[in-house]
């Protein structure tokens, strides 16, 4: 039924950014008829309003209920409830959470609880680094750098630093490498690998993105499609796409300067089409912009933000190309009119 | 979140490891609450939602030599206590395929006279027919929506059918969207 893909649509939007199959999707259901587009603002009101939390405001006898547990913490005869918390990314290491779970069991018979964790801690483990709606920075052991932006996942190996340098990542990263000749750093976005030795680039690999992206701030980095082994590699300004579709690894021509906006808060259009510029900002505030007059994408358009909000951003455009600025939906906008000879 | 505030939390997490009560306290002091009301999103039941916060203190207080908390350590108690509240709703084997009665959320709201609906007010409708969702519709969208799941990951925790979470949350907007509506005509 349709209806449930476009609410499962819209859920998703509220959290991530689209694919654009998902977004052609919505696009035409809207479109189909007055009714749909109805049904789609009408969810997307509901959403927005919900409360985060409980609107009656609920008390807790924070100081009982602390007692209790200080009570109980003591015994050990309770360590029976430990059947704890699939690995989340936060406390890392499902091979170290399951091997837990047995040896948790065992101190139950045992009763030698604390003992056995403090082996346990020992061991070597997989960290695991992992953002929700905010980017966070992350310092590794090697004294890289790290700022994962927001709804990502970094992997490390059980021996990063030791032996080899080696992380994962899922969603989206800038890296600030620690020079060391002895033990390259690499990246691996699914089927494409990212050899480093010391420099400061960025890596995007969404499960919703069409391709897998790297741009070089700094320095010199070597990707690879580890299955069609081909190779590019990149100096500073440099980026390559890899299209997930055709597996095909390329240099990226077109300018990147925005891929790292989401870090830098800027915002920078040096005499790009007005269509970059759009795709830009669409990215950069995960919106969507639709323009009416389309032969106005092809017109040159400059202007710089810093730490632009999306109005600040549309209304210099429609300044400078004379449109008129309809906000559709939460993260909707569309462009009517407009001047550009 | 600010950085100074995580810089405390790892602060008292590195106390805690060390076995200071004080720093528990502090720790449990501070997040119980907060805690208590993300349980209460999914469930309706402040025992249960006190039972499963004291539970993840517990965990925390017995596998603290053995903790490693890399991120915050506020993210940390949240993801716990909501797979906690998972196991738990796992546990009672609710059957997400059978239909259930709604409260009746709705009724209550059409005793507010209103001619015309916006900004604060919407939001109170809203409210109130958020709370008033049935149990398992209530528990599907909390996932969906307040924990970001995505339908497959919410099917996988509840053991259910990506199927029934369509069907749940497509009568969870359902039912909000009649509230309102109701409301409008009123």
């Amino acid at each position: 039924m349709t209806e449930n893909k476009i609410i499962e649509i819209l859920m998703k939007e509220a959290h991530t950014e689209l694919s654009l199959e998902e977004r052609r999707l919505l696009d035409q259901f809207r479109a189909d008829s007055s009714e749909n587009a109805a049904f789609i603002d009408d969810n997307k009101e509901i959403l927005h309003h919900i409360p985060n939390f409980e609107s009656k405001v609920i008390e807790f006898d924070v100081e009982q209920a602390l007692s209790k547990v200080n009570k109980l913490k003591g015994t050990s005869a309770k360590v029976v409830t430990m059947h704890t918390a699939k690995p989340t990314a936060q406390i890392a290491a499902k091979k170290k959470t399951n091997y837990f779970t047995w040896i948790a069991a065992a101190a139950v018979i045992l009763g030698l609880s604390t003992l056995v964790y403090t082996f346990i801690g020992n061991r070597p483990n997989q960290i695991v680094y992992s953002t929700g709606a905010d980017a966070e920075t992350f310092q590794l052991s090697d004294g890289s750098e790290v700022m994962l932006n927001k709804q990502s996942t970094l992997t490390l190996s059980d021996r990063f630093g030791s032996q080899l340098r080696d992380v994962s990542i899922d969603g989206e990263a800038y890296f600030k490498v620690k020079n060391n000749d002895d033990q390259p750093f690499i990246v691996n976005a699914n089927l494409v690998k990212v050899e480093v030795i010391g420099t400061e680039f960025n890596v995007k690999n969404r499960s919703s993105h069409e391709a897998i992206t790297v741009f070089v701030h700094e320095g010199k980095v070597k990707v690879s499609n580890t299955k069609t082994r081909t190779k590019v590699l990149l100096t500073a300004s440099e980026s390559s796409r890899f299209d997930k579709h055709t597996n095909a690894l390329a240099k990226d021509t077109e300018g990147q300067i925005n891929e790292t906006s989401w870090m830098t808060k800027k915002l920078s259009f040096n005499n790009v089409t007005l269509r970059n510029a759009i795709e830009d900002t669409e990215a950069h505030f995960d919106i969507d912009i639709n323009v009416d007059k389309t032969s106005c994408l092809d017109s040159i358009y400059t202007s710089l933000f810093n730490d632009p909000n999306p109005n600040e951003v549309l209304t210099t455009m429609s300044a400078v190309f004379d449109f008129q600025i309809i906000q559709k939906g939460e993260k909707s906008y569309l462009l009517t009119g407009g001047k550009c000879d | 979140m600010p950085d100074e505030e995580k810089q405390v939390d790892h602060q008292l997490m590195l106390q805690i490891k060390a076995g200071e009560e004080s720093a528990y306290n502090a720790l449990f002091r501070k997040y119980y609450s907060y805690l208590c009301t993300v349980v209460l999103r999914m469930t309706h039941s402040k025992e249960q939602a006190e039972d499963v916060v004291q539970e993840v203190f517990l965990e925390l207080w017995r596998k603290r030599e053995a903790m490693e908390i890399k991120n915050a350590v506020k993210s940390y108690l949240h993801r716990s206590v909501v797979n906690k509240t998972l196991n738990k709703i796992r546990d009672k084997k609710l059957d997400f395929d059978q239909d259930e009665e709604k409260l009746d959320s709705v009724a209550t709201m059409q005793s507010s006279p209103l001619q015309k609906m916006q900004g604060e007010e919407l939001e109170k409708v809203i409210k109130i027919a958020y709370e008033g969702l049935p149990e398992k519709c209530r528990i599907v969208f909390s996932m969906v929506k307040h924990e970001a799941m995505s339908y497959k990951e919410t099917a996988e925790k509840l053991e259910i059918s990506v199927k029934t979470v369509e069907n749940q949350m497509s009568k969870a907007l359902r039912i909000m969207r009649e509230g309102i509506n109701k409301y409008k005509k009123h």
